[in-house]
C-alpha cells in the first residue's frame, strides 16, 4: 500500500497543474482520489477593434472617456470609438467585468483586430480534495 | 411607432421644409438645424428629407412601441436608452417596450429624433413640416403633446449594425467662418442684401463689427437682436417681397430680426443681408443670450460652404450604407 | 438673397402693367429647371433655387433679358365682395390715418373702400395677398414698433400699401377696421386654400364706420 499523499504532495501537484494552464485535475490510486478544480480568477478577455480606422477612447463632443480602468463595465458597453473618415463605430466590452487597461493611445490608428483593451473577467470557482 | 410620453410645448414634426407653395403665401417652416435632422436621417438609410422630430423644450420622453432604429442629432440632450447613455450624434435600434428621454441640452437648443422609415404623417402641400405659426402640417397642425402616436413610415425595418454607429459632428467636421472676436461667439456667413448699401457708413460697420446678442424675444420665427441701432438717413419705402429664412430686416427701432422657419411668407423692413444657407444650422444651435458676429461674404464663397456641407452628407449616407451593408453578411 | 435665392426688383413705377409683368415672369420663371419657388411680391420677384443646379449670375442674366420681352397679359381673376367695419377697437389707427390724411374717420373710410384692388401678390401669411390701389392722400408710414394684433380679418395700411391681415401676431401696420364677418384666410385641406389669389380684384363693402 502506498503512502497517502501528503499536503506538500498535494500542493505541488496544484501548482504544476496551475502552470500547465488547467483548470481541474483527478488523480486516482487503489485508495486515493484526488480531484483539484482552480478558480478562473485573473482571467483577461482581450477587446478586439471591429474593423481598421482612428481608435478614441471618449466622444469628441464629451469630455469624459467612456470608460476608465477600474471601472466595472458590462458585456454591451460602449468603451471606445474607432473613426473611419465621417463615422464612428462603438468598440463593444463583449463581456462583462472591470476595465483593466486600455493598450492603444487614444487617436491612434490601428488594423482591424487590433487589442484594444483588457478586462478582467471574474467566474464562480470551487475546489474540493477527498481521499 | 413611438408614443409622446413626456413633452413640453413647441416640440413638433419637421422635414426639411416646404417649397412649391409660395403663391398661397406660404412660408418654409421645417428643421431649424437641417443639417442636424439630415445627418440623422441618412444615419438610418433614409432621404435626407424624411420627417423627424425637432425637439427644443426638455425634457423629452417617448417610448417605441415597435421595433425600429432611431438615431439621435443636434444638441448633446444625454438622451438615455431604458437607461443607457448613447454618444452624441448616434444611431442605434430600439425596441418596443424601451423609452428614451432627452435631457436639457448644456450647450446647444434643438435636437432631432429621426426614425426608420420617417415620421408618417399626412403631406401637407408638399411637406411634412408643422407650420405652428399658422397651425397646419405636422401632426395635426400642431406641437406634439404627451399620448401622441406617430407611425413609422414604409422601409421601418432598416436595422443598424449591432451597437449602433455615429457621425463626426458638423462642429468638428465643418469649419465655421473665422472672425475677430471672443470665442464663444457664433460666426455667421453673410451676403450683403439690397438695401445693405443704402444704411449710412456707421450703421454697415456696427453690422459688421458688432458682436449681437440674441434676445429672449427669439424663437422659430426669427431671432430679435439687440446691439448698437442701426438707422438709415432717409426712410426708404420698401415693396414688400418674398422672405426666405436668413434674411437679416432692420425694422424702425434699429435692432435686427433675423427671419428664420415660421417667418411671415412676406414682408416689407429694409434687408442688410442674408445669412448664408450653409450657416443657418448654426443659428437653428444658437441660444437667447448667445452672441452673434457677421462675416461678409460673395454669393460664390456661400456655395462653395454649401458644397462642403453636401460633401459632408454625401459622406455619412455612404459610410453608413455600408456599414449597413457589411453588417448583414 | 444669400446663397440660393434672387430678389428681381423691376425698374419703375408700383402699378397693374409692371405687376401683371411680374406674374408672367413668375410663370416662366417656375418652369425653368432647379427653380423651386417664383414667389411674386410688389412690382418685384423671389426666385429660390437650387444651389447645385443653378448659377446665380447666370439667372440673374436670364432674368433681366427676358424682363424686356415678358408680355403683361391680364391674370384672369374674381371679383370678391367683402363687408368691412371701420374704426371701432379693431380699426383703432382710423383716427391716424385721418388726421395724417387731414380728413375725418368717416370720409378716409368711404376713400379707403370707394376703390376695387387687385391683388399684386401672397401676403406676409397666407389667405389674403398684398392689395394694391391705395388712394396716394392715405399713405401711412409702418409704425416703429409693432403691436400685437389678435385677429384675423384687420383691415389696415403699411406705407403705400393695404392689406387684410391674415394672421394674429405682432404688426406695423396701421389697423383702419376689420372684416365684419369672420373669414379662414387659408386651410390647406380647403380647395382652393386661400380666399384671395394675386390676379383678384377685392370690393370693401361698407358695414359700418365707428368713428
Amino acid at each position: 500500500m502506498r503512502e497517502p499523499l501528503s499536503l506538500d504532495d498535494i500542493r505541488g501537484i496544484a501548482t504544476w497543474a496551475r502552470a500547465a494552464g488547467l483548470g481541474e485535475i483527478e488523480l486516482e490510486q487503489p485508495g486515493i482520489r484526488l480531484r483539484l478544480v482552480f478558480p478562473a480568477t485573473g482571467g483577461l478577455h482581450l477587446v478586439r477593434s471591429p474593423i481598421a480606422g482612428r481608435f478614441l477612447d471618449r466622444h469628441p463632443a464629451r469630455p469624459d472617456p467612456f470608460a476608465r480602468p477600474g471601472d466595472r463595465i458590462g458585456t454591451r458597453d460602449v468603451i471606445g470609438l474607432i473613426q473611419v473618415e465621417r463615422l464612428y463605430r462603438p468598440v463593444i466590452a463583449g463581456r462583462a467585468g472591470v476595465l483593466a487597461r486600455l493598450l492603444v493611445e487614444t487617436g491612434s490608428s490601428i488594423a482591424a483586430d487590433t487589442p484594444l483593451a483588457e478586462i478582467t473577467t471574474e467566474t464562480e470557482g470551487r475546489h474540493g480534495t477527498r481521499s | 411607432m413611438i408614443e409622446i410620453v413626456q413633452t413640453p410645448p413647441l416640440n413638433s414634426v419637421q422635414d426639411l421644409g416646404r417649397y412649391g407653395a409660395r403663391h398661397y403665401g406660404v412660408g418654409t417652416s421645417g428643421a431649424m438645424d437641417d443639417v442636424a435632422l439630415s445627418t440623422g436621417n441618412l444615419l438610418l438609410g433614409n432621404p435626407a428629407g424624411a420627417a423627424g422630430i425637432e425637439i427644443q423644450m426638455f425634457p423629452f420622453q417617448v417610448k417605441f412601441r415597435s421595433d425600429v432604429a432611431m438615431a439621435i442629432t443636434g444638441a448633446d440632450c444625454r438622451a438615455e436608452l431604458d437607461g443607457t447613455l448613447l454618444p452624441p450624434w448616434w444611431s442605434t435600434n430600439a425596441r418596443a417596450g424601451q423609452s428614451l428621454v432627452l435631457q436639457a441640452p448644456a450647450t446647444g437648443a434643438r435636437s432631432y429624433l429621426t426614425i426608420a422609415g420617417g415620421v408618417d404623417v399626412p403631406v401637407v402641400l408638399g411637406s411634412r413640416s408643422t407650420c405652428l405659426r399658422i397651425g397646419y402640417g405636422g401632426h395635426r397642425g400642431r406641437a406634439l403633446e404627451a399620448g401622441d402616436r406617430l407611425v413609422c413610415g414604409p422601409d421601418s425595418q432598416a436595422r443598424q449594425p449591432q451597437g449602433g454607429i455615429g457621425a463626426e459632428p458638423p462642429e468638428a467636421a465643418l469649419a465655421a467662418a473665422a472672425a475677430d472676436g471672443a470665442g464663444d461667439e457664433t460666426v455667421l456667413r453673410v451676403v450683403p442684401a439690397a438695401e445693405h448699401d443704402a444704411f449710412p457708413a456707421p450703421s454697415r460697420c456696427a453690422f459688421w463689427q458688432e458682436a449681437w446678442t440674441v434676445s429672449a424675444q427669439s424663437n422659430r420665427m426669427g431671432f430679435r437682436l439687440m446691439g448698437t441701432p442701426l438707422h438709415l438717413d432717409q426712410p426708404l419705402e420698401i415693396r414688400s417681397s418674398g422672405i426666405v429664412p436668413g434674411i437679416v430686416q432692420v425694422p424702425p427701432s434699429g435692432q435686427p430680426i433675423i427671419q428664420l422657419r415660421d417667418a411671415n411668407s412676406a414682408g416689407g423692413y429694409p434687408k442688410i443681408g442674408v445669412v448664408i444657407d450653409a450657416d443657418l444650422w448654426r443659428l437653428g444651435q444658437a441660444r437667447p443670450g448667445a452672441k452673434l458676429r457677421f462675416v461678409s461674404v460673395t454669393q460664390q464663397q456661400a456655395a462653395e460652404v454649401q458644397r462642403e456641407t453636401e460633401a459632408y452628407l454625401s459622406q455619412v449616407a455612404e459610410l453608413a450604407r455600408l456599414c449597413r451593408r457589411e453588417a448583414r453578411r | 438673397m444669400g446663397s440660393s435665392a434672387l430678389l428681381f426688383q423691376a425698374p419703375g413705377a408700383l402699378d397693374l402693367a409692371n405687376q401683371r409683368r411680374i406674374w408672367a415672369l413668375a410663370r416662366q420663371v417656375a418652369g425653368w429647371p432647379g427653380i423651386r419657388e417664383a414667389a411674386p411680391g410688389m412690382s418685384n420677384l423671389l426666385v429660390i433655387f437650387e444651389a447645385q443646379s443653378c448659377d446665380p449670375e447666370a439667372l440673374q442674366a436670364r432674368l433681366l433679358s427676358i424682363w424686356s420681352t415678358v408680355n403683361d397679359t391680364p391674370e384672369a381673376g374674381r371679383l370678391v365682395e367683402l363687408p368691412v367695419i371701420y374704426g371701432g377697437e379693431l380699426g383703432d389707427d382710423l383716427g391716424l390715418v385721418a388726421d395724417r390724411a387731414g380728413m375725418t374717420p368717416r370720409e378716409t373710410a368711404q376713400l379707403h373702400a370707394s376703390t376695387d384692388y387687385v391683388v399684386f401678390a401672397p401676403g406676409s401669411s397666407p389667405g389674403f395677398g398684398y392689395l394694391f390701389g391705395l388712394d396716394p392722400r392715405l399713405f401711412t408710414p409702418r409704425k416703429n414698433e409693432p403691436v400685437l394684433r389678435k385677429q384675423t380679418g384687420t383691415i389696415a395700411i403699411g406705407g403705400i400699401q393695404t392689406s387684410i391681415g391674415a394672421a394674429a401676431g405682432p404688426s406695423g401696420w396701421n389697423a383702419i377696421g376689420c372684416l365684419s364677418e369672420p373669414l379662414v384666410p387659408f386651410d390647406p385641406h380647403r380647395d382652393p386654400p386661400s380666399v384671395l389669389y394675386p390676379g383678384d380684384r377685392v370690393r370693401f363693402r361698407i358695414e359700418a364706420i365707428v368713428a
